[in-house]
């Protein structure tokens, strides 16, 4: 069930009613929550919904092994055994014939033929989500950073919660879990704020995404018939696009939350006003950075085992994270590309320098902050590039006419009179992420000190605007992942 | 609180209910050119077929000759509304079911009962399983659910008025394309392109779509009088189709005699009529055509 369908506006409110007509009686509002997140996945296929509880069982099991367990080498290997099963669903149903391809590729470069087949495989939707989600709850208690739960239908809440099922935030045991046992009251202001962050992330989603994508799957799809100058122009709708898609899906995930009295965290701070790749990272997609972070980085020495190793674990998180997105090399290429980025600032130990957001408290950026945000948004919109393109050829294809002669001719594509619509949409789109920079998304403080009927006002010109300008119906493009 | 959230959430979604349903309303012939035949009452009398019919028909005309007033066009094209299941219950959804008297014009040609699947009975993956003519509300207006579901591009869009085609409220589906020497040579080599290398390969009898036609007549026959029509085609594609299913007129006479119905071929008289791209009537010519169907319907 997709967040901007028909099925979502009947299913939505209904859920609402049901989860708060039982206040007070936390277990059966736990339990709402997950029968309404089986309905919701179901609706997609209720076949995988076999996987989800698989993992719940599995984790919810080792979870309570982990908390009895005292010997060490047992307790590893309750560990392994929740790894191995969430990494093993995910590699089968997401890298199987990727590494098969490249098996007999590999074989094949040196003479040998492999008789095998590629499986006919479906990706579950939100599968690299979920997986992590729940494998942070295993490792957390190996950790003893996390208690162990005995509340089943609150752990099943906590690894189904539906609006962040399918795409994230990747939440933490340690952040959401604890809310599953916490008494919920309905807060006026809470529920009214994670409508307006709903109201944005449809904005974000339907307007600026779906209209950019028009444009950037026309430009990529043929981009053996454009210059250098338009495929830039392509790199970049699509950037404004991914962008939209994924930051739009992650506001509506968060404002229905809200609705529910859950607090999710913060997925994207505004990363294109990122100072350099260092600052992006911390900004874009912050809850699989900071998993990364925990879970792989710090594990393998992080910085503190010198400079080569640290570079080491940097290509490692970036290559694994360019991974997770997807099986193809061109993931690998985006991550490593990525990893390259942020290696001069690494040397540098310059990596931690712009911590806080940019011009906090001012109106306008400095001169060098300007350029360094429109560096960092260079690098970012070549990087993505890898993101969207078919295969390899196709990438090296694509950057070869960016850097060619044709670069300086004027872009030219289908459509590309209409489009202007779209860029004032993405200008505008900006102006106001700019303004609304220091808070949690865009919109949040906008209009909180104007009187009630012009702040409806607002309201509704973006609720019409959404309507009237929405693009043409696209998936999330986080749903593949 | 809880109560002040659900009245204010209500009363502002009731504005933005009020104000969507007002943009719907704007939804017309210009809109699309399916809507129309989706936004219109239950019909008593119907032109179906695929795009042929749907532009080269028109009810106004035949209306006109036959003294009727309750001719309708539900032809949509080639991918949407070839014979099959599909296509048949959106029919039966659109039709009167008091209608005693109806006339129903079946316009039949090879791609109408072929299939692309690679077993063509394949019902399940039939072209047209998944697009407009799967909605169950075809008589609403405005069709809000027809607009939300496939409605494609801004609704912005449905103020717009400037378009190459126009559907009349009778169902008629108006193109206007300029109809100079070259501009209707270069359409009609690529439409010729596209039939020779795409669709020929591809297509192929399906004798379940042939079923679902003679269900189709068989079903019409009890609302009324049924009649077969193969409308008129530029001869170069005209070929085309014969490679298609060579004994298409043997299979049409087959079902004439099983329903006892009528079939007007319009096979040898194909250089008398001007083709927008060699497969669909230009407007002058179809109102020829409709009226010379007018009089054989007459004349039985």
């Amino acid at each position: 069930m997709l967040f901007n369908s028909l099925d979502f506006a009947f299913f939505l409110p209904i859920v609402f009613i049901l989860y708060w007509f039982v206040t007070g009686n936390l277990k059966l509002q736990n339990f709402i929550i997950v029968a309404s997140s089986y309905v919701f996945y179901s609706w997609w296929d209720w076949r995988f919904l076999s996987l989800i509880l698989l993992s719940t069982m599995v984790d919810y099991a080792v979870g309570i092994g982990l908390s009895n367990q005292k010997d060490k080498r047992k307790r590893k290997m309750l560990l392994g055994t929740s790894i191995l099963v969430n990494l093993g669903m995910l590699g089968f149903f997401k890298y199987y014939n990727f590494f098969l391809d490249n098996f007999i590729v590999a074989f094949s470069f040196f003479g040998a033929k492999i008789p095998a087949n590629s499986l006919n495989i479906i990706l579950p939707i939100g599968i690299s989500f979920y997986t992590f989600q729940t494998l942070s709850y295993t490792i957390d208690i190996y950790k003893q950073k996390l208690a162990a739960t005995r509340d089943f239908i609150a752990f099943s809440a906590f690894v189904s919660f539906f609006p962040q099922l399918v795409a994230g935030p990747i939440e933490r045991a340690t952040h959401l879990l604890p809310q599953f046992y916490t008494k919920r009251r309905f807060e006026y202001s809470k529920a009214a704020d994670g409508l307006k962050q709903v109201l944005w992330g449809l904005f974000k989603k339907l307007v600026i995404a779906d209209n950019c994508a028009i444009y950037a799957n026309n430009i990529f799809n043929n981009s053996a018939e454009y210059s250098g100058s338009t495929l830039i122009v392509g790199a970049l709708f699509f950037t404004f696009q991914i962008y939209g898609d994924f930051s739009g899906y992650s506001d509506i995930a968060i404002g229905i939350s809200k609705l529910f009295g859950f607090n999710l965290i913060q997925n994207f701070a505004f990363p294109y006003f990122s100072r350099d790749i260092a600052e992006f990272w911390r900004r874009w997609h912050i809850s699989l950075s900071t998993w990364f972070r925990d879970y792989l980085y710090i594990p393998l020495g992080g910085s503190k085992g010198g400079t080569w190793r640290t570079v080491r674990n940097i290509f490692i998180i970036f290559i694994v994270s360019g991974f997770w997105h997807g099986a193809n090399w061109t993931f690998i290429i985006w991550g490593a590309l990525n990893a390259l980025y942020f290696l001069p600032l690494l040397i540098l130990t310059k990596n931690r320098n712009n911590l806080e957001i940019v011009a906090k408290g001012k109106h306008l950026p400095t001169v060098n902050e300007f350029f360094n945000i429109s560096m960092t948004f260079c690098l970012t919109v070549l990087a993505w590039i890898f993101f969207r393109v078919e295969n390899l050829k196709h990438g090296i294809g694509y950057l070869s006419e960016i850097f060619s002669v044709s670069l300086f001719s004027f872009p030219h594509f289908r459509g590309n009179r209409e489009s202007l619509a779209t860029i004032l949409f993405v200008l505008g789109f900006m102006v106001i992420e700019w303004i609304g920079r220091e808070k949690q998304y865009a919109i949040a403080d906008i209009g909180l000190n104007w009187p009630p009927p012009i702040r409806l006002l607002f309201y509704y010109c973006i609720a019409m605007v959404i309507f009237l300008f929405c693009g043409q119906k696209q998936q999330f493009i986080y749903f593949q992942f | 609180m809880m109560k002040k959230f659900l009245i204010k959430t209500l009363l502002f979604l009731s504005m933005l209910m009020i104000s969507f349903y007002r943009i719907f309303s704007h939804a017309n012939g210009y809109t699309d050119p399916y809507y129309i035949r989706f936004a219109t009452p239950r019909q008593s009398s119907l032109i179906l077929g695929t795009s042929r019919a749907a532009q080269g028909l028109q009810p106004q005309i035949l209306n006109h000759e036959l003294n009727r007033n309750d001719l309708f066009n539900y032809a949509f094209t080639m991918e949407h509304s070839p014979f099959g299941k599909v296509y048949f219950e959106s029919i039966k959804r659109k039709l009167n079911q008091k209608t005693k008297d109806g006339i129903f014009i079946v316009c039949v040609d090879p791609w109408s009962i072929s299939s692309k699947s690679k077993n063509p009975n394949d019902i399940l993956n039939f072209r047209e399983n998944n697009l407009e003519l799967g909605t169950r509300f075809v008589n609403l207006t405005p069709n809000i659910i027809y607009l939300l579901k496939y409605y494609n591009g801004p609704y912005i869009k449905l103020f717009k008025k400037d378009s190459s085609f126009f559907v009349h409220d009778d169902g008629w589906l108006e193109i206007s394309v300029s109809m100079d020497f070259v501009s209707k040579q270069t359409r009609l080599e690529k439409k010729m392109n596209r039939y020779e290398k795409e669709k020929l390969p591809q297509y192929k009898f399906s004798s379940l779509r042939y079923t679902y036609l003679s269900k189709t007549i068989r079903y019409l026959q009890s609302y009324g009088k049924v009649y077969l029509v193969r409308l008129p085609i530029h001869p170069r594609i005209m070929g085309i189709e014969n490679r298609l299913i060579s004994d298409f007129t043997g299979k049409m006479n087959y079902l004439c005699k099983t329903h006892n119905v009528k079939y007007l071929s319009f096979e040898d008289e194909l250089l008398d009529y001007e083709y927008t791209d060699g497969n669909h009537l230009w407007k002058k010519s179809s109102e020829k055509v409709s009226a010379k169907i007018a009089n054989w319907i007459r004349a039985d």
